[in-house]
C-alpha cells in the first residue's frame, strides 16, 4: 500500500463526485456501475451501501474483490481503491450512517416506501493508487477542522442570554449564525401546534425571508433529521436531488410506486451543502436549525458540533422565553384601553380571508395561512368594528374562533411569524411588540375586509 | 445491435466508465475517454483509454473481457456494454480531437450540472491515450432503480 491512508481521502467520501464499482464474476465477466454512497469506516475499511439485488452483489457472493475509484471534490484527484469483501452489517453505527444516507434521497423523492438500505457491506482496502496528479496526491493533507475556537460561540450564547422575546430570540440566532459563526444562509423552524409540521420562523441569507414555509416531519431531509431527532449533513444537495429524481422515476416505471409529487424545501435554490440541526429543550423537539452553501462539502463535522451547541442554546432560550409566556401574569395587568390610530385613508386595503384554512391575502398577494391566518383576521375584525389597536397574547389565546390547542399552542412563535411576513412584505399592516405579553396593531389607511367561506357542499 | 438512439448517446459524451478482469480474477476500474461506434451492427467501438493506465491495460491484453457504462450526467440514465476487446492501437490525430470533443461534451455536462470548475475537471484528464477495439455483444440497462441491470434486447435507450 502507499503512504496514503483513507483519512487522508475522507473529503472522498462526502459522496460530492459519484464514485465507480468494478466487480467481476467467478467467469471473469466484469461488471462496472456507480455507487450511490461510499461511507469511511476506520482506518482500513470503507463501507459501501447495499439497496437492490445487483450484478454488483451477485458478483462479490462469487469474487470478494472489488476496485472503487474515488475523487476528492476539491482537488480533483482521482484514487482507485482495491478492496476485499468482509463482511454485510444490518445494524451499527456504520449501518445507521448509510441508512441516513439513503432515507435523505427517498425522503427528497417522496419514495420512503420503496428506497431502502438493505446492508451496509464492509470491505477491507488493500491499495490506494492516485490515478492522476500523483504529486498531488502524495501531498494531500486531511482537511483541517473548520471550527477552531470557542469565542465566537460564547459571544453568541452572551447575546442570545440577553434575549428578552421570542422575536429577539430568533433574530438575534440567525444573525449570529452569519456575523460570528460565518453561516451566511440559515433558516429556524418551529415545529407547529400539531406537531406534524415545521414552519420557518426566521431566515439569513435568503432573497426574500422566507418566514413561513412549512416542512412536513418525516418529509425532505430537514424533515427525517426533525423525526430522527438527529442532525443530517449533505455535501451534494444537487446530485442527491438528480439522483433521487432518477432511481424515483426507474420505481415509478416498474410500478412500484405511482407518479407522485416533488417536495419543495424551503432554503437556497441551488444549495449543495446543508446542515439540519435538531433544537431540543427538556428532551422535547422545538425546532430545527438548518444552515446552507451554494458550495459542495462546504460542512464538516465540527460544523455539525457548533451548530449542535447553537440549536441547543437556541431551543433552550425559545422553550424559557415560552415557560415565562405561559405563567407571566403581566399581560393581565396592563391597559387594555382601544387606541384609535386612524392612518391617512390614501391608502386602502383589501385582505381576504379563506376560512377553510385561514389562508390570507393582501392585495392579490399571498401573505400567511393557518392559526397566524386566524390570528390577524381575528384581529382585524377588533380594528375594523372597535377601533382596536392594543391586544395582549392572553385575549389572543382565549379567543375560541383560533382553535389553539391547549398545551404548546405556539402563540407566541406565530405572533412572531406573522410580524415577520408583514415586515418582510412592508404591508399596511404591520404589528408592534409593546411588552411582554402586548403587542399594537398598525394599520397604514383603511381597510376592506372579505371572509371567503368554504364551499358547501 | 446499436440502435441509432444508442449510438447517438454513446458518442454524445456522457460519464464513461470501465471495468476489467486480471488473469486472477481481480476487477480493476478505469475510465474512458471517449467512444466511437465503428459498427452499429457487429457492435464494435473505439474506446479512448488512458495509455498510463496500468492495471486496467494489463487486464485487457491477459483477458480481452470488459464492460463499459456510459452515464448522461444530468440524468443518470446508464447503459452498460459488455464485450472483448479486439486490439489494443496506436491513438491518431483523429483519436486526439475524438477525445477532446469528448472532453468538451463531458465537462460541459459536468460543469452545467453541479457547477464545478473547468481547471479543476481537467486534472481528471489523461496525458496521452490509446485506442482499444472492443465488440460489444451484450447491453444492460444500468440507470439507478430497481431495474438497474436488465437486459435490453435491441439496444435502444
Amino acid at each position: 500500500m502507499s503512504s496514503l491512508t483513507l483519512r487522508d481521502l475522507h473529503l472522498c467520501f462526502e459522496g460530492a463526485v459519484p464514485a465507480v464499482i468494478a466487480t467481476a464474476s467467478r467467469a471473469g465477466v466484469p461488471n462496472v456501475t456507480f455507487l450511490s454512497r461510499v461511507r469511511l469506516v476506520d482506518d482500513e475499511r470503507i463501507a459501501l451501501s447495499n439497496q437492490f439485488f445487483s450484478k454488483t452483489q451477485r458478483n462479490l457472493a462469487e469474487n470478494p474483490r472489488a476496485s472503487v475509484l474515488v475523487v476528492d471534490p476539491l482537488e480533483y484527484i482521482e484514487f482507485r481503491l482495491t478492496l476485499v469483501y468482509e463482511r454485510t452489517e444490518r445494524r451499527g453505527v456504520t449501518f445507521d450512517k448509510l441508512k441516513d444516507d439513503v432515507e435523505a434521497v427517498a425522503a427528497v423523492s417522496n419514495m420512503q416506501k420503496v428506497f431502502k438500505l438493505r446492508a451496509a457491506d464492509i470491505y477491507r482496502v488493500v491499495e490506494i493508487e492516485p490515478t492522476n496528479d500523483e504529486p498531488r496526491a502524495h501531498a494531500l493533507k486531511p482537511r483541517e477542522p473548520r471550527v477552531t475556537s470557542p469565542a465566537p460561540i460564547g459571544e453568541l450564547a452572551a447575546r442570545l442570554s440577553r434575549c428578552g422575546d421570542l422575536d429577539s430570540i430568533v433574530g438575534t440566532a440567525v444573525d449570529g449564525l452569519a456575523e460570528l459563526l460565518g453561516y451566511e444562509h440559515s433558516l429556524l423552524l418551529l415545529v407547529d401546534e400539531s406537531g406534524t409540521r415545521l414552519f420557518t420562523i426566521a431566515s439569513h441569507g435568503y432573497p426574500a425571508e422566507g418566514v413561513g414555509s412549512e416542512v412536513t416531519i418525516g418529509e425532505d431531509f430537514i424533515g427525517i433529521a426533525a423525526e430522527r431527532v438527529m442532525a443530517v449533513r449533505v455535501g451534494n444537495v444537487r446530485q442527491m436531488l438528480r439522483y433521487g429524481a432518477t432511481v424515483r422515476r426507474s420505481f415509478e416505471e416498474s410500478g412500484a410506486i405511482a407518479p407522485g409529487r416533488e417536495i419543495p424545501v424551503p432554503g437556497l435554490v441551488e444549495a449543495e451543502s446543508r446542515v439540519a440541526v435538531p433544537m431540543l429543550a427538556l428532551g422535547q423537539l422545538i425546532g430545527m436549525l438548518v444552515v446552507e452553501s451554494h458550495h459542495k462539502v462546504a460542512f464538516d463535522e465540527s460544523d455539525e458540533a457548533q451548530l449542535g451547541v447553537v440549536a441547543s442554546l437556541i431551543g433552550n432560550a425559545i422553550e424559557a422565553e415560552r415557560a415565562r409566556e405561559a405563567s407571566d401574569p403581566a399581560d393581565e395587568r396592563r391597559s387594555l384601553a382601544p387606541r384609535v390610530e386612524p392612518g391617512p385613508e390614501s391608502r386602502s386595503t383589501h385582505v381576504r380571508f379563506f376560512t377553510v384554512d385561514g389562508s390570507t391575502f393582501l392585495g392579490g398577494d399571498y401573505l400567511i395561512k393557518g392559526v397566524a391566518g386566524r390570528i390577524l383576521w381575528s384581529l382585524l375584525g377588533h380594528y375594523n368594528r372597535e377601533r382596536r389597536t392594543d391586544f395582549t397574547n392572553k385575549e389572543v389565546r382565549l379567543d375560541p374562533s383560533l382553535e389553539l390547542p391547549e398545551f404548546r399552542d405556539n402563540l407566541d412563535s406565530r405572533l412572531i411569524l406573522l410580524k415577520r411576513r408583514l415586515d418582510e412584505r412592508e404591508a399596511a399592516i404591520r404589528i408592534e411588540k409593546t411588552g411582554r405579553g402586548t403587542f399594537r396593531l398598525h394599520v397604514e389607511g383603511s381597510l376592506r375586509l372579505d371572509e371567503v367561506a368554504a364551499p358547501s357542499d | 445491435m446499436l440502435s441509432p438512439e444508442l449510438t447517438a448517446f454513446l458518442e454524445g459524451g456522457p460519464g464513461l466508465i470501465v471495468g476489467t478482469v486480471g488473469r486472477d480474477g481481480t476487477p480493476t476500474a478505469t475510465r474512458g475517454w471517449g467512444l466511437t461506434v465503428l459498427s452499429a451492427a457487429t457492435g464494435e467501438c473505439r474506446l479512448l483509454l488512458d495509455s498510463d493506465a496500468g492495471r486496467p491495460l494489463v487486464n485487457l491484453e491477459e483477458t480481452r473481457t470488459i464492460a463499459v457504462t456510459c452515464a448522461d450526467v444530468p440524468t443518470f440514465y446508464s447503459v452498460q456494454l459488455k464485450g472483448d476487446l479486439v486490439r489494443l492501437e496506436e491513438a491518431t490525430d483523429a483519436d486526439r480531437t475524438r477525445s477532446d470533443d469528448y472532453v468538451d461534451a463531458f465537462f460541459g455536462d459536468v460543469i452545467r450540472t453541479d457547477g464545478s470548475d473547468l481547471a479543476s475537471l481537467h486534472r481528471l484528464r489523461p496525458n496521452n491515450i490509446l485506442a482499444a477495439i472492443v465488440r460489444f455483444a451484450e447491453i444492460f440497462d444500468q440507470t439507478p432503480g430497481p431495474g438497474a441491470g436488465c437486459a435490453l434486447p435491441t439496444g435502444a435507450p
